[in-house]
């Protein structure tokens, strides 16, 4: 005991004196206040969740601690393997400590050192809990529970599991770089599991799970944003963090057994093959210094360097985790609509490299950065290398390149990787080329000058270990600058990286991206310049006297080689700021908040003043794609729809589109704001109501050069598509120009107002939907574009014509539209089909052909389904329009549905039959949108996506196979389930849904009106729906809301239904239905099966607070037959609502054939925080 | 020839490491003799051009050899008084590694390397690494590299500490090997090395040159006032005090005490002197008395 004391003190002492413990605490502490107060770090905000709510500290503490974990190693391995790099490992051995008393004193040392660092990130979130900036309302009652039960059950135990695996591994192979590489394994491995099994995870893997993420992810399942605030997530974590513990004891003693106080036998001798030597021989020979030698001098210490890292196992650890992250991340990334895979082309793998790889080449920089430039001191080799006669710029760019070899030998690894799996799902088409463009020059590039940067800056510090930590401490400030809104490229000493589409390739970010690169690259050979004026050669010499004496290496080369790239560098720069400053505007994020908030303070006055209503529109747009640049030219009919005379108008356009002309007929402007796109014109004679006048423009919006942000990705090369909006001026004032968030507001002296939509019922809102322009107008466009593409906008194509080289199409509108309209072009290939006079066509990329038939195929099923329960389709054409794929995105358009590649066009549907759900929803917006549109107040989003949601979901009950709804159904369930606790406001009733509540618009919403028609049968659901578009559709205002639709289902369901539409449309219910028995006997040639049910129903209030209510409602009781199938593809024996009350009840139905299981609500249109006990199976 | 006029560098803290060194160094084997924290390893390092001396100027064969590092560096050998290798890296990789940064490339970097892993007796231990080579091993691998490409100037600092006899007595031969035609600077606090191979040496005391010359004059000029005698523990003690004492040493279970005097002191006879005497002497004469026991 006395030796352990001893070696423990020692150790403490040696531990806490470095200042590596002083820091990582100061860090932890920092981090861990600043994630949880919301400052810079940002962990996925949900304003309902409390700061100082048990899930929050929790959930800060496992993003954090996991990445806590490597740096609090470091005290364990130092604790470990010290003897072995000093080599007092005989020092040590040869005193009277006892074995035990020595390993397990160093192993104590090291580990409460870890958890001082760890209760320093533990008292950091307490202290960032009080902080006087968070919102006081987002403050609960202060609790010591949450805090010492989450350094109890997450903090201490994994420091304890990461710190006793590290030491076991570097103790038994003597070395650090084994324990590293075991305990990165085990994060990444980890990290991995978490992002892959989400919440679902089963338990057996929530049990494997080292640091309890998954354990905590579990228990949450299904909370409610007021059991997020109030309960401990704390599940099965004991018996997780026991297994956990227990092995570690485990490891910890089968070393102390295993480890000898030895020191290694000196090596196997591996002697030479008894090759005799050569003779000796009294020749001369004499160097050479010319440029081979150099060259010479500069190969081999580049392959020692090389060496280093391709030897040590640390790096093919590191690597191996880079491919399978990459690996994951392709294979976990999956089309929004039911979570399908992608087809694997190249350029949806491109995406991956960046993220996936980004923290393992961080760390490969750091850590080789230090290792690679400390190398030759740290073994001592410093003097004899010194002082031979190679150039003093070998050593550093031998180091760089070194480091930018490993680099690419990672990206490389992952590349191959990504053919791989390509080649396995039978895509032979790799684009090499692209590949390494994306790769290597992109974010290679990226990469190579932070490689750059980490080795130069290692020549400011002494040792390693300080190298790391200062090159971890730039990385992290220059990670943190875009988002402290220092955003200018000029400075943000980074390559962003450039999407590649396969419709437009790399496009206009080229010369973006390469200006950067020839800019950073000029920097960067500064950089190596300045590091190879202070790299030290020989003895010892503090940074001031390097500085001092660098002017010894300013050679002639020196001097030209710094000279010509702070040239190149300059021109660059000069450039870069051209194109982002002068030819275009440079917006920060900030920036653009501010001319927002000036554009209302300028001109909100003027949102009350009577307004001219558009009713016709005549436009012609060019498109000139390759020079991103597009002419507007056209005129709109005003008329006064007022009951007044107006006097004034206002006109807005996008401050992008310059005008050559814009004049109203009779009328002068007054104001003409170029910066905001705001104009005022005053009426000779004012216009009367009913009467008409013109407004006239022409204009143009050119894409000049690069913007800072390369956001401008609308008018491009290859698949430009433009909202009409954008380029045409429109009677009003902006409102959705005006800034929404409370917190953006206030700063810019703005006052607060209501957050959301209005509330239901609204009588202002009645009239409006939030387009600007709500009413329908007549419309006509003649569109061109280059001669090589097709160019498309909503309407009938009534011309279609070449002229001087160009290609012209005139687009109509039979019946007047809402002003949603697009223009598009590309070199597309047209898929065409036909239903009942309906043309139907595709615009698509030659190559992304494989959902091109399935859609049409949908379209045409939809549309017959569709018009024979909703009512007739409304156009003459149904476009499918391709994108480029900048964006995840698919919308709606009269009689066109644009969809970017990545939605719609790679989703790999094999299995889905010949549905395709995103056609199925977007065409139901055919009818739910641009028929009929709800007001702008709570709920509308149900009449839209909610509508066509549920459209798609009965579409989906036509097909043979029920499986696909049943799962869709199960999908839904748990998305609704599961999205409540990441709503970032208070959950609604259906009937009052804000935007944001997608789990509620798109989900809930679909799901209740599906389980009502499943319930009272689809004719009457239908009826009312029909009902609600005969009052609705293309109406002028008022426009319809929830309440609308809810009175049209009271209206047809009958009063018995009317509790159960309350329930489900007006109140938030939820539901726990239990299967607690099942018999079965023979009755006959029969089976009477008696089912014994528990049911309960819970009301929630927004913040999910439950309160029981007397259940007295129908749920679906099914018998499935004996099977080894999966309940979903299952027919059932027998299928019916049963109406249900509280409590325990029993069931009893007859069957024809032996029952294998029986369920409650089996599907879940009802939603059930425990579905798993709705099904019973029979015993046998 | 390699000379050094007024060298002097001080470290921070003012402590002079070196001050007005002023050496003339011609072919052949010159010793550096000093006792620890004389200031060897820096004038060693000083003129291996891997530390720049405050003042002073250093020249070789016409090299500036502060102003023209890498010209020096062409033509020096250099072995450090401790050096390391790269892990897990044999000592023939090690030494190809040397030979291309001593500007040999090609065939000529292999036969090189061949040559001197067999004159130094490492032929048959190449492929192991330089970590796991014995005291004696690594001290002729360092020869071994210092003598790749040619040197004219071989500086070797502190090389046989902590070699037994026989590995010492092998290195010393290699060392006589190469030391006729070059310049060999040899520092050591072992009087013996520079006594069986140094013809001429300087003796560094607190960074200061004490005493410069040839052996044989230096060892002459004590000739005729160097006094010993075999005496007891406790008359050592009372002689010391009496007399200039040089050494006292162990011989038999008794003290063998040399004193320096002018004339003989009563009791002792007269000795021999050879150049630890002198080492001794000079130390003594400036005040830095080495520990006698």
């Amino acid at each position: 005991m006395r030796g352990f004391l001893d070696v423990l003190r020692f150790e403490l002492r040696l531990q806490c004196a470095s200042p590596m413990f002083a820091g990582l605490m100061l860090v932890f502490f920092a981090l861990h206040m600043l994630a949880i107060s919301r400052v810079g770090i940002n962990l996925g905000d949900n304003e309902l969740i409390n700061y100082n709510s048990p899930y929050l500290i929790f959930f800060t503490e496992l993003v954090l601690g996991i990445f806590g974990v490597l740096p609090a190693m470091i005290f364990v391995v130092n604790a470990a393997t010290r003897d072995y790099t000093l080599a007092t490992a005989e020092l040590f051995y040869t005193t009277p400590v006892s074995r035990l008393a020595f390993l397990l004193g160093r192993f104590s040392g090291g580990t409460l050192c870890a958890l001082a660092v760890g209760l320093a990130g533990m008292l950091g979130t307490l202290t960032g809990t009080f902080m006087p900036w968070l919102e006081a309302d987002r403050v609960g009652v202060f609790s010591w529970q949450p805090y010492w039960v989450c350094f109890a059950t997450l903090v201490v135990p994994n420091l304890l599991v990461f710190c006793t695996l590290s030491f076991c591994v570097s103790v038994l192979n003597r070395a650090a770089a084994p324990s590293f590489a075991a305990a990165l394994a085990l994060v990444v491995m980890t990290l991995v599991a978490n992002a892959q099994a989400g919440n679902d995870a089963p338990t057996w893997l929530a049990m494997l799970d080292p640091v309890g993420g998954l354990a905590v992810q579990q228990a949450v399942r299904y909370w409610s944003l007021v059991d997020l605030n109030t309960l401990l997530p704390v599940g099965m974590l004991p018996a997780n963090r026991l297994l956990w513990l227990g092995l570690a004891a485990l490891g910890l003693a089968l070393t102390c057994w295993r480890f000898r106080m030895e020191t290694p036998e000196a090596g196997k001798r591996a002697r030479g093959k008894s090759e005799p030597a050569p003779a000796l021989r009294t020749r001369m020979w004499h160097s050479s210094f010319g440029a081979r030698g150099t060259l010479a001098q500069l190969v081999s210490q580049l392959s020692m360097d090389l060496r280093t890292v391709l030897m040590s196992p640390l790096f093919w650890i590191v690597l191996l985790l880079g491919v399978i992250s990459t690996v994951s991340e392709v294979k976990g990334t999956v089309a929004p609509v039911m979570d399908l895979p992608m087809h694997p082309v190249t350029s949806h793998m491109l995406g991956f490299f960046r993220i996936a790889l980004y923290q393992f080449v961080l760390i490969v920089i750091i850590f080789y950065s230090a290792q690679l430039m400390h190398r030759e001191r740290e073994h001592r080799l410093h003097e004899i290398v010194g002082a031979s006669p190679y150039p003093d710029w070998i050593m550093l760019v031998s180091k760089v390149s070194a480091l930018c070899l490993v680099i690419l030998v990672l990206l490389l690894a992952s590349m191959l990787a990504c053919i791989g799996l390509q080649a396995l799902d039978g895509y032979y088409d790799f684009q090499i080329g692209v590949y390494l463009q994306s790769l290597l020059v992109n974010t290679g590039f990226h990469f190579c000058m932070l490689a750059v940067l980490a080795c130069v800056l290692q020549t400011l510090v002494p040792g390693k270990w300080s190298g790391m930590l200062l090159v971890f401490g730039v990385l992290v400030v220059l990670t943190a600058l875009p988002v402290l809104g220092w955003e200018h490229l000029l400075y943000g000493f980074r390559i962003p990286h450039v999407v590649y589409t396969d419709l437009n390739g790399f496009g206009h970010f080229l010369p973006w991206m390469y200006s950067l690169i020839v800019y950073w690259g000029a920097f960067s050979v500064m950089l190596i310049v300045a590091g190879h004026l202070l790299l030290p050669r020989g003895a010892d010499a503090s940074v001031w006297a390097r500085v001092r004496d660098s002017g010894t290496r300013i050679t002639p080369t020196v001097k030209v080689a710094s000279v010509a790239a702070f040239a190149v560098f300059a021109v660059a720069g000069g450039w870069i700021y051209y194109n982002t400053n002068i030819l275009n505007e440079y917006e920060t994020a900030k920036s653009r908040l501010d001319k927002q908030a000036d554009y209302e303070r300028r001109y909100a006055r003027y949102k009350s003043l009577p307004r001219a209503t558009p009713v016709d529109i005549e436009m012609n747009v060019d498109l000139y794609p390759r020079e991103r640049r597009v002419i507007s030219r056209g005129q709109m009919t005003l008329r006064n729809e007022q009951q007044v005379a107006l006097a004034r108008l206002v006109v807005s356009a996008d401050p992008r589109l310059a005008f050559d002309t814009l004049e109203i007929d009779g009328a002068t402007a007054v104001l003409q704001d170029t910066t905001q796109g705001f104009y005022l014109f005053d009426l000779e004679r004012p216009l009367q109501p009913g009467s008409e006048t013109e407004l006239k423009w022409a204009g143009a919006r050119h894409a000049r050069g690069f913007d800072n942000a390369g956001a401008d990705t609308e008018i491009v090369g290859n698949g430009t598509l433009l909202d009409a909006r954008t380029v045409t001026p429109l009677p009003i004032y902006v409102e959705a120009r005006e800034l929404t968030d409370n917190r953006e507001r206030r700063r810019r002296g703005l006052a607060s107002r209501r957050p959301g939509l209005p509330s239901l019922g609204d009588p202002e809102s009645l009239g409006t939907l939030g387009f600007g322009v709500d009413n329908p107008l007549g419309y006509r466009v003649v569109l061109s574009t280059d001669a090589d593409q097709l160019a498309v906008a909503p309407g009938e194509l009534v011309r279609e014509w070449e002229q001087a080289g160009r290609r012209y199409f005139d687009y109509r509108m039979e019946v007047p539209i809402r002003f949603r309209v697009f223009f598009s072009s590309a070199r597309y290939q047209v898929a065409r089909g036909n239903w009942n006079g309906v043309q139907l066509e595709v615009y698509h990329d030659a190559r992304h052909s494989w959902n091109v038939e399935t859609m049409l195929q949908t379209a045409k099923t939809a549309l017959a389904y569709y018009s024979r329960e909703f009512g007739p389709y409304l156009f003459k054409n149904l476009r499918i329009v391709e994108y480029p794929g900048y964006e995840d995105h698919a919308q709606a358009f009269p009689g066109a549905i644009p969809y970017t590649e990545t939605v719609g066009f790679l989703t790999d549907l094999s299995g889905w039959g010949s549905v395709d759900l995103a056609t199925a929803h977007e065409l139901a917006h055919m009818w739910w949108g641009a028929l009929a549109y709800g007001a702008h107040m709570q709920g509308r989003k149900i009449l839209n996506e909610g509508l066509a949601e549920y459209s798609m979901l009965m579409l989906l009950k036509q097909q043979q196979n029920p499986r696909w709804l049943r799962e869709v159904l199960a999908h839904r369930h748990n998305a609704y389930l599961n999205g409540r606790k990441g709503s970032p406001v208070p959950e609604l009733p259906v009937i009052r849904a804000e935007d944001e509540q997608g789990h509620v618009t798109y989900g809930k919403s679909a799901h209740v009106l599906f389980a009502l028609q499943e319930l009272i049968g689809a004719d009457k659901v239908h009826q009312a729906l029909r009902s609600y578009l005969d009052r609705f559709g293309m109406k002028p205002a008022p426009y319809p809301t929830s309440l609308d639709l809810v009175r049209e289902l009271r209206a047809t369901v009958g009063p018995e239904y009317q509790d159960l539409i309350t329930d489900l449309f007006e109140k938030i219910m939820l539901y726990d239905v239990q299967m607690t028995d099942v018999e079965a006997t023979q009755v006959g040639d029969q089976y009477e099966v008696t089912l014994s049910i528990t049911a309960r129903q819970f009301e929630a209030d927004g913040m999910g607070r439950e309160r029981e209510v007397p259940l007295d409602t129908w749920f679906q009781v099914a018998i499935f037959p004996e099977s080894e199938e999966v309940l979903a593809a299952q027919t059932p024996l027998y299928q019916a609502f049963h109406r249900l009350r509280s409590g325990e009840q029993e069931v009893t139905v007859r069957v024809p054939q032996k029952p294998g299981a029986a369920g409650v609500d089996p599907f879940h249109l009802m939603f059930d925080r425990t579905p798993t006990n709705n099904v019973r199976l029979l015993a046998r | 020839m390699l000379r050094l006029s007024d060298v002097s560098k001080r470290y921070a803290g003012d402590i002079a490491a070196l001050s007005d060194i002023n050496l003339e160094i011609p072919k052949g084997m010159y010793g550096l003799l000093g006792p620890n924290g004389a200031g060897k390893s820096t004038l060693m390092r000083t003129i291996a051009t891997l530390q720049a001396p405050d003042s002073g100027t250093i020249t070789f064969a016409g090299i500036d050899v502060l102003r023209d590092k890498t010209g020096l560096r062409k033509v020096l050998g250099y072995l450090p008084q401790e050096f390391g290798s790269y892990p897990r890296v044999s000592a023939q990789t090690m030494l190809r590694h040397f030979a291309a940064l001593k500007g040999l490339h090609g065939r000529q970097l292999h036969s090189v390397v061949e040559q001197l892993l067999v004159r130094t007796n490492l032929w048959d231990f190449r492929k192991r690494s330089v970590d796991s080579f014995s005291g004696g091993m690594k001290r002729r691998f360092g020869i071994a590299q210092a003598l790749l490409g040619n040197p004219q100037l071989l500086i070797v600092d502190e090389p046989t500490a902590g070699l037994d006899p026989a590995e010492r007595r092998r290195f010393q031969n290699l060392l006589a090997e190469v030391g006729e035609e070059i310049v060999v600077i040899l520092s050591t606090h072992i009087v013996e090395d520079v006594a069986e191979l140094c013809p001429r040496l300087a003796i560094l005391g607190q960074g200061r040159i004490l005493l410069q010359g040839e052996s044989q004059a230096l060892i002459a000029a004590l000739h005729g006032k160097l006094w010993t005698t075999l005496v007891t523990r406790d008359e050592a003690e009372r002689l010391r005090k009496q007399h200039t004492v040089l050494s006292c040493r162990l011989r038999g279970g008794r003290m063998e005490v040399r004193a320096i005097a002018p004339e003989q002191p009563p009791g002792m006879v007269q000795a021999t002197p050879d150049l630890e005497d002198v080492y001794f002497a000079t130390l003594r004469r400036h005040g830095l008395t080495a520990n006698l026991e």
